[in-house]
């Protein structure tokens, strides 16, 4: 079954197992459960593509914290990557936690490109150049780099109200879509605000 | 040959409708190279010719290189990056590194006088780790934790202290010297407006805890 909009995420994303910095394993589903959720996919901690997707991501993660968002940033990479990865990324004391699945098994689950040609075909090399103009740096090959990235966002209910599959390295969710559906979701648990 | 100077010159002319200045250079860039061409085409290359674009070609890498460095994301500590989240969430990491360079880590040790009452401090602290007291007549008034400032009524009110801030235990605190923080506020003044906010809710902390 595959993610889309306005279904339930599926019940083999919520088995997925993820790990924390520490290696402590849980489930996506456990992480989910009677919370609106972010799971962001990034590709390699050490991305290029991924340190711009961040970088324009994370301003917004206060506003999402703040209408009781909880923020997961999944990778694909070793769990030991992840206190290098939210170092370099300011996110040590940021709301968004950080986990890892170097199985790819939620990145299959949630239905993401797995392909070479997202990051080194021609469209992912001038995305990469973008980066690089723009101040990113890649921090070596931290995880698998045939992995793409993607966002979902679910409502309390579990019902995904934004799913977004990178066609390639520079293909990023827009960070207002991810508030818009947040602001969307607090609003229908909340009828009395609007 | 003259077909290469006519396109090193449209370069050059679109070069100056860039708005972005890392177009404009690179497009200049181009250009140069096109000048070059064009330069060694003769059977006497002009030599000064290529010599000229080749200097212009290396001050337009090296000013290209340079503001991509600008545009790094800035590195911020672990300390740091937990001030910026408790005190400063409302300034992107950006702004906050520059806000850090005009001001300096400090430790402090007890028994130490911060600021005496009746004194106008030279300087402006903000506590990361540790408490100060404020003390008037020896007995303690209000004490000051982590997140919260020292001196930014004076700062802001351009007035002497009021009482007496003690250091009472192991502190450590980020400084600013008053005049280098006022240049700075007028300097970059969305920075400044954020700045002033911060010290605004410190207040309010302030009156709502007295």
């Amino acid at each position: 079954m595959t993610i889309r909009k306005s279904v339930m995420l599926t019940e083999a994303l919520r088995a997925c197992s993820v790990k924390n910095g520490e290696g402590e394993a849980t489930t996506i589903g456990a992480l989910v459960e009677g919370t609106p959720a972010l799971l962001l996919f990034v590709r390699h901690f050490g991305c290029i593509g991924c340190s711009e997707n961040i970088g324009r991501v994370a301003p917004r993660f206060d506003e999402l914290h703040e209408l009781g968002v909880r923020i997961l940033i999944i990778g694909c990479g070793q769990p030991l990557f992840i206190r290098g990865f939210m170092e370099r990324h300011n996110l040590l004391f940021s709301p968004a936690e950080t986990y890892s699945d170097d199985s790819l098994a939620s990145h299959k689950a949630a239905g993401l490109m797995y392909t070479l040609w997202g990051g080194l075909g021609p469209r992912g090399l001038v995305e990469m150049a973008r980066a690089f103009v723009n101040g990113h740096t890649s921090a070596g090959t931290q995880g698998d780099i045939k992995q793409q990235a993607g966002a979902i966002f679910v409502d309390a209910e579990g019902i995904v109200q934004l799913y977004h599959q990178s066609q390639s390295l520079g293909d990023h969710v827009n960070g207002q879509r991810i508030l818009d559906a947040a602001l969307a979701s607090w609003l229908a648990a909340n009828p009395e605000m609007e | 040959m003259d077909s290469l100077l006519h396109i090193a010159n449209v370069f050059l002319l679109i070069s100056f409708s860039a708005k972005s200045m890392l177009w404009l250079r690179g497009i200049n860039i181009v250009a140069g190279g096109f000048f070059i061409a064009w330069a060694l085409s003769f059977e006497q290359p002009l030599w000064a010719s290529v010599a000229w674009n080749v200097l212009f070609g290396m001050v337009n890498v090296w000013r290209i290189w340079l503001a991509i460095l600008e545009r790094r994301p800035p590195v911020l500590s672990v300390e740091e990056q937990r001030l910026k989240q408790s005190v400063f969430a409302e300034l992107d990491p950006r702004a906050f590194r520059k806000l850090l360079d005009v001001g300096q880590w400090e430790n402090g040790l007890p028994p130490t006088i911060l600021v005496e009452n009746g004194q106008t401090p030279g300087r402006i602290w903000m506590v990361a780790e540790g408490m100060i007291e404020v003390r008037r007549a020896d007995a303690v008034v209000r004490s000051i934790t982590a997140g919260d400032f020292v001196g930014e009524t004076s700062f802001l009110g351009r007035r002497p202290m009021a009482a007496d801030v003690v250091i009472c235990e192991p502190v450590r605190f980020l400084s600013w010297p008053v005049q280098d923080l006022e240049a700075f506020m007028a300097d970059q003044p969305e920075i400044g407006a954020a700045l002033q906010r911060i010290f605004g809710q410190c207040l309010v902390r302030k009156l709502h805890a007295a």
